[in-house]
């Protein structure tokens, strides 16, 4: 097991108008595995390639149980890296593959395909041990590609969305897979991926955006407690209400909310954060609807269903906004409707706006 | 990860999916059109083959009136072997120079490596856009004036004749062995050195391979260059063969020393995908990684 501590990290690409990683801080207890999320060119690969010693740092420190490894080469780290290809070498059959680590490390051709053997079975793939690597299917490349990583022997795994081009089913029998590793020999891991599902399973997650950790928590606390717009927006499942906070609480047009004393924002112009869960649809809206109770209301006028996930969402289009509201299982709404919105809300997340 | 490897529990028997088994597929449009190919390539030569076996064809027979060995015997008394020695030695010069250059420029352009790919692609290509034996006359001159030893010359024009080919094979197999193996490889602890040794070489071996024998067969199978710059001083075998189909009344000469042109590089690349054939089951049975 070994801790991973990210230090400043910032790294520029040539030509490039701003830096990949802006002073990227970062700290992955041994045997934890952080989710690293964030939108497509958020810097996510290049935190990865530089965590791992593949891209030389502009500047900052990386520290491995203490010790300073900036600048050492990644064969001569604890680390080891999987790509989001499995990038099986395929002049070399299934069990040479495997025991290539071990063939760098040194040990004997014997032992190595030996050992191999053994990590090959971990991932339940000892009969294709003779296969040559183009002869198999997806999932089971980047089986082969993670037994291979397990021969390295490295306490840290570094993955750059390993399961991103798999099947839905595939994927989750490697999140399995993945899971029993982790329970054997605890390793830490630093998961890229674009796959909220996936990083829900991590036991943190940091969220980068433009090069920089905008957020660092359990998938718990940045679902119910996003710190930015962009946060919200990358999770989604969030209306953004825009106003100005004065006296802890929420000004709209939409309505007034008390927010909680925990937001990053206590006075000036922000962002309301409704979940999109909370709001409730009235088909033929009268002035009484409209103004009941507590929260934010709105008035809007149906645009277009959605299917997410199964479930029916309803496009409401209000005030120049779009509002997602879901539907009950049977519940229909015209197109063209005019219709009312209410979110009850007694208390709300406030960030500032973007 | 230290700790020994155990049996993981979990839905192993759900992972294994069926994977296609290690059986040659049924030959196809493709192998169909490789047999027409074949057929194409070999089609011409049985003229040829008949002329060789040949003393005496008149014009009006349908086959040969006396079947023997003049041709071959002619060719060999015109220096037939030496030339086809110093062909072989241009080929060589060409593809020990041009398939270095081209496994540089095809890593370059494939690998992005510069900025300009465009140019660089412009400048390969020039040789093909223009035609050889106007560059040839051209440069003959400038070489003349110069001083610049023959064979040098010819050696020098052919590189540049054969670099578009070895350029544009090495990019393909560029394109398939990415950084990202050498990354690979070194994210499993090989040195770049190793990694280079044990992974980008081999991967690229097949492209290796026909970009040399592209390379020397643009060398070997040369005419005009080698008869405008080397002032018909450099003897290979397409220069005698020319002289040969020049004349008339020779034709089982020239036959002979036609063929001696298509099987040499022929039975030198049977050999050679014997020997990798033959390696490569090796290097199964031999090698881990390395």
């Amino acid at each position: 097991m070994s801790s991973l501590d990210l230090h400043q990290l910032v790294l520029r690409y040539p030509g490039g108008t701003a830096p990949a990683l802006a002073g990227v801080d970062l700290s992955v207890a041994s045997g934890e595995l952080l989710a690293v999320i964030g939108p497509s060119g958020s810097g996510k690969s290049s935190l990865l390639r530089v965590a791992a010693g593949l891209t030389p740092l502009d500047a900052g420190r990386i520290v491995q149980d203490g010790v300073d490894v900036t600048g050492v080469p990644i064969e001569r780290r604890a680390v080891t890296m999987l790509f989001q290809h499995p990038l099986l070498f395929d002049h070399l059959d299934v069990l040479d593959n495997v025991a290539f680590p071990l063939r760098a490390a040194g040990h004997r051709r014997r032992a190595a395909r030996e050992r191999a053997a053994l990590h090959l079975a971990r991932v339940g793939l000892s009969a294709l041990a003779r296969r040559r690597p183009d002869r198999l299917s997806g999932g089971q490349q980047q089986r082969v590609a993670l037994a291979r990583a397990l021969a390295a022997a490295r306490p840290v795994l570094l993955l750059d969305e390993p399961f991103s081009a798999l099947d839905r089913e595939t994927r989750e029998q490697m999140h399995d897979l993945l899971a029993d590793l982790r329970r054997e020999d605890a390793p830490t891991v630093v998961l890229v991926t674009h796959d909220l599902d996936e990083a829900a399973g991590a036991d943190r997650v940091a969220v980068l955006i433009d090069g920089v950790v905008v957020q660092v928590g359990t998938w718990q606390e940045l679902r119910s407690r996003p710190a930015t717009v962009g946060v919200a927006r990358l999770l989604g499942g969030w209306t953004e209400v825009p106003g100005t906070v004065r006296d802890g609480v929420h000004h709209s047009t939409w309505g007034r909310v008390v927010i909680e004393p925990s937001c990053p924002i206590t006075e000036g112009a922000a962002v309301l954060l409704c979940p999109t869960t909370h709001w409730r649809l009235t088909l033929a809206p009268t002035d009484a609807v409209l103004h009941a109770g507590p929260g934010l209301h709105l008035q809007g006028v149906m645009e277009r269903l959605r299917i997410r996930d199964g479930r029916s969402l309803a496009l409401v289009g209000a005030d120049g906004t779009t509002v997602e509201v879901p539907l009950a299982a049977g519940e229909s709404v015209p197109t063209g409707a005019a219709v009312a919105l209410n979110a009850p809300l007694t208390r709300g997340w406030a960030v500032p706006t973007a | 990860m230290n700790r020994s490897p155990r049996a993981l529990p979990g839905r192993r028997a759900l992972l294994d999916r069926p994977a296609p088994p290690n059986r040659p597929a049924p030959p196809g449009p493709v192998g169909v059109l490789g047999a027409l190919g074949v057929v194409w390539l070999v089609l011409p030569l049985i003229p040829l083959l008949l002329w060789g076996a040949t003393d005496r064809w008149s014009l009006r027979a349908p086959l040969p009136q006396d079947w023997g060995t003049d041709g071959w015997e002619q060719a060999l008394r015109d220096g037939a072997l030496a030339a086809a020695g110093r062909s072989l030695l241009l080929g060589a010069a060409v593809a020990a120079i041009a398939v270095p250059l081209g496994l540089a420029a095809g890593r370059v352009l494939a690998w992005g490596l510069t900025g300009s790919p465009r140019r660089l692609l412009t400048i390969l290509l020039a040789p093909l856009l223009l035609p050889p034996v106007g560059i040839a006359m051209g440069l003959d001159v400038v070489i003349l004036r110069i001083g610049v030893p023959a064979p040098v010359a010819v050696t020098a024009v052919l590189v540049l004749f054969a670099l578009p080919y070895t350029t544009a094979v090495a990019a393909t197999g560029y394109t398939r062995v990415t950084p990202q193996w050498h990354d690979q490889a070194r994210a499993l602890g090989a040195s770049p050195r190793q990694a280079h040794r044990w992974v980008v070489r081999p991967a690229m071996r097949r492209s290796l391979l026909l970009a040399t024998g592209l390379a020397f067969l643009v060398g070997w199978s040369d005419y005009a260059v080698t008869l405008l710059l080397g002032g018909g001083r450099t003897l290979t075998l397409p220069i005698l063969l020319g002289a040969s189909a020049a004349g008339t009344g020779n034709e089982n000469t020239t036959a002979a020393l036609a063929l001696m042109t298509v099987l040499l590089p022929a039975t030198g690349l049977t050999l050679t995908l014997a020997i990798r054939r033959l390696a490569a089951t090796l290097s199964l049975r031999h090698a881990g990684a390395t």
